[in-house]
């Protein structure tokens, strides 16, 4: 708690408005903010088939399954630099791949928007899939099973009646989702570098006006804080469901 | 359409093993009484397919639900058998008209009709104010009701209760076993309520089946269970 009461007692509370208003803090929000909307929305599409399948996985070979939860979770404990050098190798121009979008297409991806969001998809993902996968595990099988009895096919099952008791769940993994990603530092200044307006995000920005000027580096942490401690609050209040019977 | 419940069941399960043959006419109530883990309840998720056969039959009337001579495994959703569980299970998320209305709308009747047919269903079963309740807000007797209702719009072939009274209190009780009974008699088809209690069987069925150590240890009316106990668990529990 120390460090955010400093941050909060050293703000600069009188020019907050001006710091905040300047162009290139308003262009690292949006693109802050945008790429990390986009990248919670292609983490939920991947993610919660993932999720589903990891769930549901409890039969297939024990080997398989740690594998693929590993494979899954690397990406928590990965230093996030470590995770933008492995994108560089993969999608970078000389990549595994990179060189052949490079090749084909003329397509490069680092130093890009869309590498902004990739970085933040890679370090994102496992929050929204192990939220997920936690909610699903959580329902309670014997509803499942009675739905059966009603005549219901798995996939009526798994719409009508998994589906919206993770409802919850969903929405707290996709705003966890979120948060990381908008945090998102060092894969992407790896991977995406810091070019105003196309990857500079705002925690980006606020490293870099920490060496230029300090008051606008607290005024942008403050704002990050902010975000988080948002998110925080509405998790409090979605995490209890409020669907036990 | 409803027909005659025949079932032959045989089903291991680890060093428990249940034989059991079981016959309900249409109409009909049996109740299945005994003592806890005598098979009372794995003889109903055989014959809702929640529990396979190792070996056996089961068929209503002209259609065969499991046959392990023929390789017959009709899946549970495919089996017209309505099950009302002890526990009740009823879907939190959904209102009691759409847990109603969920038998139907699975099997793809269209939504109006389906909630239409739950909203007569409440209304039989004296449900009618709580259609657009969460079933949480319920009470047991009420909750039972509208899993009752719920077996019920399904328009099964056969009707399964567990212990469809044990999770009530004491209290509300015998009320409830009453509204029941009546509304036991609403169903047309074959009907198998298990227990543990004399009174509830005495209630609800006709006939009695006694299941001890996953055995059919007498067939009877409960009048006859009263005169001519066949075991030292039916005689211990008549006398109580």
């Amino acid at each position: 708690m120390l460090p955010l009461v400093a941050l909060v007692v050293r703000a600069p509370w009188g020019s907050l408005l001006e710091l905040l208003s300047r162009d290139e803090v308003a262009q690292a929000l949006g693109l802050s903010l945008g790429s990390a909307a986009l990248a919670t929305a292609i983490c939920l599409v991947l993610g919660v088939p993932l999720a589903v399948i990891l769930a549901r996985s409890t039969n297939w070979p024990s080997p398989v399954r740690r594998l693929v939860r590993a494979l899954v979770t690397v990406p928590l404990v990965l230093p996030p630099v470590v995770g933008g050098v492995a994108l560089l190798l993969l999608l970078g121009r000389r990549g595994l791949i990179g060189q052949w979008l490079d090749e084909w297409f003329g397509f490069t991806i680092p130093f890009t928007t869309v590498a902004v969001v990739i970085a933040q998809v890679f370090v994102a993902m496992p929050f929204l899939v192990l939220a997920v996968e936690g909610a699903i595990r959580g329902v309670d099988s014997r509803l499942e099973t009675a739905a059966a009895t009603l005549g219901a096919s798995r996939f009526t099952v798994f719409r009508r009646i998994t589906l919206p008791l993770v409802a919850p769940g969903v929405s707290a993994g996709a705003l966890l989702c979120f948060t990381r990603a908008l945090g998102e530092f060092g894969a992407t200044i790896t991977f995406a570098g810091s070019f105003p307006g196309v990857t500079q995000t705002l925690p980006i920005t606020t490293y870099l006006e920490l060496q230029r000027d300090p008051d606008a580096a607290i005024a942008l942490s403050l704002v990050l804080m902010v975000v988080s401690v948002a998110v925080l609050v509405s998790l409090r209040d979605r995490w209890v469901p409020g669907l036990s019977a | 359409m409803s027909g005659t419940l025949v079932a032959d069941i045989r089903a291991e399960r680890g060093v428990f093993s249940l034989d059991v043959s079981l016959r309900v006419e249409p109409g009909e109530v049996l109740a299945l009484l005994g003592p806890n883990g005598a098979g009372k309840s794995t003889t109903i998720g055989c014959i809702s397919g929640i529990v396979p056969l190792d070996s056996g039959r089961i068929s209503v009337g002209d259609s065969v639900l499991d046959d392990t001579e023929t390789d017959v495994v009709v899946p549970i959703e495919a089996r017209r058998v309505g099950l009302v569980f002890q526990d009740y299970r009823l879907f939190p998320h959904l209102s009691v008209l759409e847990n109603v209305a969920f038998g139907q709308r699975s099997r793809g009747v269209a939504r109006s009709e389906a909630r239409a047919a739950a909203a007569a269903w409440l209304d039989r079963l004296g449900l009618a104010a709580f259609g657009a309740v969460r079933p949480g807000s319920l009470s047991g007797g009420q909750s039972q009701r509208v899993a009752l209702a719920r077996a019920l719009a399904m328009e099964p072939d056969v009707l399964l209760l567990d212990e469809p009274l044990a999770a009530l209190d004491v209290e509300v009780r015998a009320d409830v076993r009453a509204e029941l009974a009546d509304h036991l008699s609403l169903f047309a088809g074959a009907t198998i309520v298990v227990t543990h209690n004399l009174a509830d069987a005495e209630a609800l069925a006709g006939q009695v089946a006694v299941i001890e150590g996953g055995r059919v240890s007498q067939l009877a009316t409960v009048g006859e269970l009263r005169r001519a106990p066949a075991t030292p668990w039916v005689a211990s529990l008549v006398a109580r």
